[in-house]
């Protein structure tokens, strides 16, 4: 059946450049002028509305109402690259991208944004490690991973109910002159706590990272010594393939790290509080709490994170590592059998040895807690090193 | 039959199906004709051959993963379904012991009474990249949509409750105690249906089938039963006749010397031992529930 096409480059009315094209059938004279302005029209929906059949209905209804017979029509939305015009296939959930044709770095809605990137370091590096760890490399994988980083203050007032226990010398007439005795006391406190931080939150909705955390913790621990130099359009070219598209806003990401931080502020209140009681503190418990978080610096970075699995005898083991001088961040190590069997070996041990200690304990009348205790450390030990004595692998 | 609120077509009722969805203009709806509020989709953005090798990989991670799993394991079926839940974005004030919190949750409530008990009951989702739904796209991904039977009057009364939860469980771990919450004022409680695309894969691995499940939108692997490898068990049931050996030995070795504690506790320890290794020697999978991001 012949077709009647349309295509415009348009804004979304929630500010998403895009291009929409339009198939409608069969073909008739003036139907791809109507469709190339129903098309402007639709535009002024949202990048959303796009996607669905509400959309596709109401054109089909316009254009049945301006007295075309058609029987069917497709609408379709792609991105546009606001700098070389390329039509760019994203999932709906990127909110930035790295144009994989000219290597601009922005929004959906084509506002250019600023992106820091740490080099990568040599694939042979990578290699070198799997090699050190007594391995051959099967395959290795770069990509490069989002993360908002925010330096903040932080600010919280607070009062809390401190419980501590102190001593009280307790002596004079009828009583031991150097008894001690503890007394279970309670203090009201309040204060400020003040602080500086950097936090650091992946920019994927499921970051699909082996050691996501320890990634996490190395972003923020890098930030602090070395933050990366910010990404040149040539220099994004090459390396847009394996960057993974962020998938939270700043906004968002700032709501999350905002979070974080107020938990750490009351974190900090209760060890304040717990400082400024005069004894053993057995429990603060925070009556009043109010947080305020400034964000002072807001930077989308990119950490170079290697996946790679290897070879080790017959066992194939994955592992990942980060930055350019591709530090380790977890790896999973074979464990021998010898170490399994010593394992094993170890529990049997462990059984034998909690009912010598019961034996014993028995004969020479030892208390009965304290052999209680033995008893059930021994016995511990034997469930403990006999369930890792089946593990296949140690991770590290 | 029951007629779009919106286009006018008649859709047909599934059994026990309490919201509609039309597959003409995507719009969802009550049986009395009221639409439910803004119907969107998450879109497939993974294929499932991409998924399968995901998968594999992820699943290397699982200690108990056979070694030849990446080279062995092959792909029988996939079905893919799109499921609905009602996500809800709720703002304001609960009250708690201590006072007020004002709060903002986003909670998600499966519409499918189905998931209830399954590994899909406590998936939580974003709006974020949900799009407006598209019946033709479910048609084109080859899927099939599962019926949503929690109306919304039931979804707004567990959304509250579970916003409620939520703010609890916040203040709980930022104020180290039990702080429970009461929605007080609520500014802002949107309800969205949403549906899911879920893919639910058949593998084949040493002649035996196994399956998992996966989110087709972020790929993040749902639930999944992974085969223990041969070895493993073959070392397991080695250790388990060694153990109940040992436990006959210690024991005889008790009575023999006159040593009644000895005879009873180290013969049931090593028992126990036994007992463990038989257990890990007759488990021929693994199944684990737990998402992508927190392996």
């Amino acid at each position: 059946m012949p077709e009647a096409r349309a295509f415009v480059a348009e804004t979304t009315s929630d500010g998403r450049l895009v291009y929409l094209s339009a198939v409608a059938r069969p073909a008739q004279p003036g139907l791809e002028q109507a469709l190339t302005d129903l098309l402007h029209e639709l535009a002024h929906r949202s990048y959303s509305e796009l996607h669905g059949d509400r959309v596709r209905f109401d054109a089909l209804q316009a254009l049945k109402s301006m007295g075309f017979a058609v029987e069917d029509v497709e609408v379709a939305v792609s991105y546009r690259c606001p700098q070389c015009g390329a039509s760019i296939q994203l999932n709906p959930e990127a909110v930035i991208y790295v144009c994989p044709y000219c290597g601009w770095v922005g929004d959906v809605r084509g506002g250019k944004v600023s992106v820091r990137v740490w080099p990568a370091g040599q694939r042979e590096l990578v290699e070198g490690l799997v090699r050190g760890l007594g391995g051959e490399p099967v395959s290795i994988e770069l990509r490069y991973v989002p993360f908002w980083v925010f330096e903040a203050s932080v600010e919280a007032d607070y009062s809390a109910t401190v419980v501590y226990r102190r001593a009280r010398p307790a002596g004079g007439y009828g009583r031991q002159p150097y008894e001690t005795r503890y007394v279970i006391e309670r203090v009201r406190v309040s204060g400020r706590v003040r602080f500086r931080a950097t936090r650091a939150v992946p920019a994927r909705l499921h970051t699909e990272v082996f050691g996501g955390e320890e990634l996490r913790m190395w972003v923020e621990r890098k930030w602090g010594f070395q933050q990366p130099p910010t990404l040149e359009a040539g220099a994004a070219k090459p390396i847009a393939p394996s960057m993974l598209a962020p998938e939270l806003s700043g906004e968002v990401a700032a709501e999350v790290a905002t979070d974080m931080l107020e938990d750490d502020a009351a974190e900090e209140a209760r060890s304040d509080a717990r400082r400024r009681a005069p004894g053993y503190v057995e429990e603060v418990r925070l009556e009043f709490f109010s947080p305020k978080v400034s964000i002072e610096r807001r930077e989308l970075v990119f950490a170079p994170y290697w996946f790679f699995t290897y070879r080790r005898g017959s066992g194939l083991y994955s592992g990942s590592a980060v930055g350019s001088e591709v530090s380790p961040l977890r790896v999973e190590l074979p464990l021998s059998n010898a170490e399994r069997a010593a394992r094993l070996a170890g529990s049997w041990l462990a059984a034998a040895g909690s009912g010598l200690v019961i034996e014993a304990a028995l004969r020479w009348q030892v208390d009965p807690l304290m052999m209680l205790l033995a008893a059930g450390l021994g016995l511990l030990a034997t469930a403990k090193l006999a369930s890792s004595a089946f593990a296949p692998a140690k991770v590290g | 039959m029951v007629a779009c609120p919106y286009c006018g077509s008649e859709v047909e009722q599934q059994p026990g199906e309490t919201v509609l969805t039309c597959p003409y203009c995507g719009t969802a709806f009550t049986l009395s004709g009221g639409e439910v509020g803004e119907h969107l989709m998450g879109r497939v953005n993974y294929t499932s051959q991409h998924i399968f090798e995901l998968f594999k990989l992820w699943a290397l991670r699982i200690p108990e993963t056979p070694n030849d799993f990446n080279s062995k394991a092959s792909f029988s079926s996939c079905d893919l379904t799109f499921y609905p839940y009602w996500v809800y974005e709720i703002a304001g004030s609960f009250r708690t012991a201590g006072g007020v919190e004002v709060a903002a949750v986003e909670v998600t409530i499966p519409a499918c009474s189905r998931l209830r008990g399954t590994p899909l009951e406590k998936l939580k989702l974003s709006l974020s990249g949900k799009v407006y739904y598209s019946h033709r796209y479910v048609a084109q991904a080859g899927g099939k949509l599962a019926a949503a039977d929690v109306g919304p009057e039931e979804a707004d009364r567990a959304a509250v409750a579970a916003a409620e939860l939520t703010v609890t469980e916040r203040l709980g771990r930022r104020l180290k105690r039990s702080a429970e919450a009461r929605a007080e004022k609520l500014e802002k409680m949107e309800r969205k249906l949403v549906h899911v695309p879920v893919y639910s894969c058949l593998y084949e691995y040493g002649g035996r089938a196994y399956r998992f499940v996966a989110d087709a939108s972020d790929s993040r692997i749902l639930y999944a039963e992974i085969p223990v490898e041969a070895r493993f068990r073959a070392a397991a049931l080695a250790g388990a006749g060694s153990s109940f050996a040992l436990a006959a030995a210690s024991f005889a070795l008790g009575l023999a010397f006159s040593l009644p504690a000895f005879a009873l506790v180290t013969p049931l320890a090593l028992a126990g031992v036994g007992a463990y290794c038989l257990y890990k020697a007759s488990a021929r999978e693994v199944v684990v529930k737990e998402f992508f991001a927190k392996s």
